[in-house]
């Protein structure tokens, strides 16, 4: 619930007196009754839908992968980084098709930015890693980040990264954005999507950041 | 009315993949793979231009892809006033203050709605009464053993009526959302489609032998159960290149046949 309040900036009550009105302003917000509902589906198909796998074997294979990629590529980091957003977007561009089959209730549109980062922190994160990352939206600049707490990756649970990889910034999980380039290319949007700041290389938090999202307009899939 | 075929079309309107039931019927043997490719290619077009013909009042409802608006217009509206673009119908009730204006547009909205109904798997005709035997359930479980669907919500059958009483349940695809052809009807056969937000259109063919008319809502069922199937066998196989002919996948066969036996349709 807070970080639902955080994260839905309402555009329209700026004069209005916050202190008191903030329970009402939430309930008639369009957005916040949104966010709510995005929370309930994906929520709701994770526990209906999807078979789980045991988290820890993904971690230690995810892990196993890296180790060899380091290796194929002599340490090179900038070689990795690269490696693994085209593995992940060719992950995503075969998951979106899974995912909208799985979300049978139909999915509201997302119009806006806004829409699209709660689709992906509340419906995609939830279904397939079972963790929502808080979203941060910056109206000026078209931009959305998503903020992962703690340990909620998965990917990089037990990870810590020896120093050498730290100063050529090796960005552990590159994959989890590349799999959102490539989902968002097969619903006809063009994307760029990179990290930020990964806690495992000091940094304070780790986030994605998603900027410059156009709709591809040749190539638009007239679907639902 | 008995399936002929079920087709399979890609974004750019590519056939990948065709299975005909019925073969030893004259109308599906007499359909050669060539002129498959053009029908394949004739309903992508066909899909294509409707969402150009679509009427003026639907199309300022409907928020389809072809009315193309830039982000940054879209940010811009969200600015200045809530405006309808931005406004999504969300399936339950929701208690918001909205202006007049706003008010009608979404009246409007409700009536323009078109919703499909769920029907559970393997109910022969909707005047029936969901009877699934035990026979009927093993088929469902072996369809879904190997999916990594858990199948309680798309591959629920009808003995648990608490699920069709869920509101969640009632309703499955929101055509409000949607505009794309769902049912073609001709002298001798009923084309029913569905088309899933990447492109891939589904498309199951039905000769008119018997008297009998299919509900539409049911065949969206089915095709959304051949969908999730193929994004499930077909797309994860990590030897499937996107968009390319599906050759020899005995799995998705298999799966496909089972399915359209446990409906009934063959």
């Amino acid at each position: 619930m807070n970080s639902a309040n955080s994260n839905t900036s309402i555009p329209s009550s700026s004069g209005i007196d916050s202190a008191t009105n903030t329970a009402a302003i939430i309930q008639n917000d369009p957005d916040y009754s949104k966010v709510i509902f995005l929370k309930q589906l994906g929520e709701q198909v994770f526990q209906q839908n999807m078979k789980k796998i045991n988290a820890e074997f993904l971690t230690i294979t995810y892990g196993s992968l890296i180790k060899v990629l380091i290796e194929h590529y002599k340490e090179d980091v900038e070689k990795c980084n690269t490696k693994l957003k085209e593995m992940g977007r060719n992950i995503g561009s075969r998951l979106i098709d899974d995912f909208y089959a799985k979300v049978t209730t139909q999915i509201p549109r997302c119009s806006n930015l806004k829409d699209l980062g709660n689709t992906l922190s509340y419906v995609g994160f939830k279904l397939y890693l079972n963790c929502v990352p808080k979203v941060l939206f910056d109206e000026n600049e078209k931009i959305i980040k998503l903020r992962f707490d703690n340990d909620i990756n998965i990917f990089s649970k037990f990870v810590e990264l020896p120093d050498e990889f730290k100063n050529k910034r090796l960005y552990y999980s590159n994959i989890i954005s590349g799999v959102i380039e490539g989902a968002l290319s097969g619903i006809a949007l063009k994307s760029d999507v990179k990290y930020v700041s990964d806690t495992l290389l000091g940094d304070s938090t780790t986030e994605i950041q998603i900027s410059n999202v156009k709709k591809i307009k040749d190539e638009v899939p007239m679907g639902q | 009315m008995s399936l002929e075929s079920i087709l399979i079309i890609n974004r750019s309107g590519g056939l990948i993949y065709n299975k005909s039931f019925n073969s030893n019927n004259d109308t599906a043997s007499g359909i050669g793979s060539n002129e498959l490719l053009i029908l394949a290619g004739t309903l992508h077009s066909a899909f294509t231009l409707t969402n150009c013909i679509l009427p003026d009042t639907l199309t300022d409802f409907s928020e389809s892809y072809n009315e193309y608006v830039d982000e940054s217009d879209i940010e811009m509206t969200n600015k200045q006033n809530n405006s309808d673009n931005t406004e999504i119908e969300l399936p339950f009730e929701i208690s918001k203050d909205v202006s007049n204006d706003n008010n009608n547009i979404s009246n409007q909205k409700n009536l323009l709605a078109i919703k499909s109904k769920y029907y559970p798997p393997g109910v022969a005709t909707p005047n029936v009464n969901i009877n699934t035997t035990s026979e009927q359930n093993i088929k469902l479980q072996s369809i879904i053993k190997e999916l990594t669907f858990k199948g309680s919500d798309l591959f629920t059958t009808g003995t648990n009526s608490t699920i069709l009483n869920n509101s969640n349940r009632s309703r499955i695809v929101d055509y409000h959302q949607v505009s794309c052809i769902r049912q073609i009807s001709t002298e001798h056969l009923n084309i029913y489609c569905h088309q899933s937000i990447t492109g891939t259109k589904f498309i199951s063919i039905f000769n008119k032998k018997n008297e009998y008319k299919m509900d539409i809502d049911r065949v969206t069922c089915f095709l959304m159960r051949i969908y999730s199937l193929y994004s499930d066998i077909i797309l994860k196989n990590p030897f499937y290149s996107l968009d390319m002919p599906i050759r020899n996948n005995n799995k998705f066969d298999n799966k496909l046949e089972r399915l359209v036996t446990l409906e009934s349709f063959a």
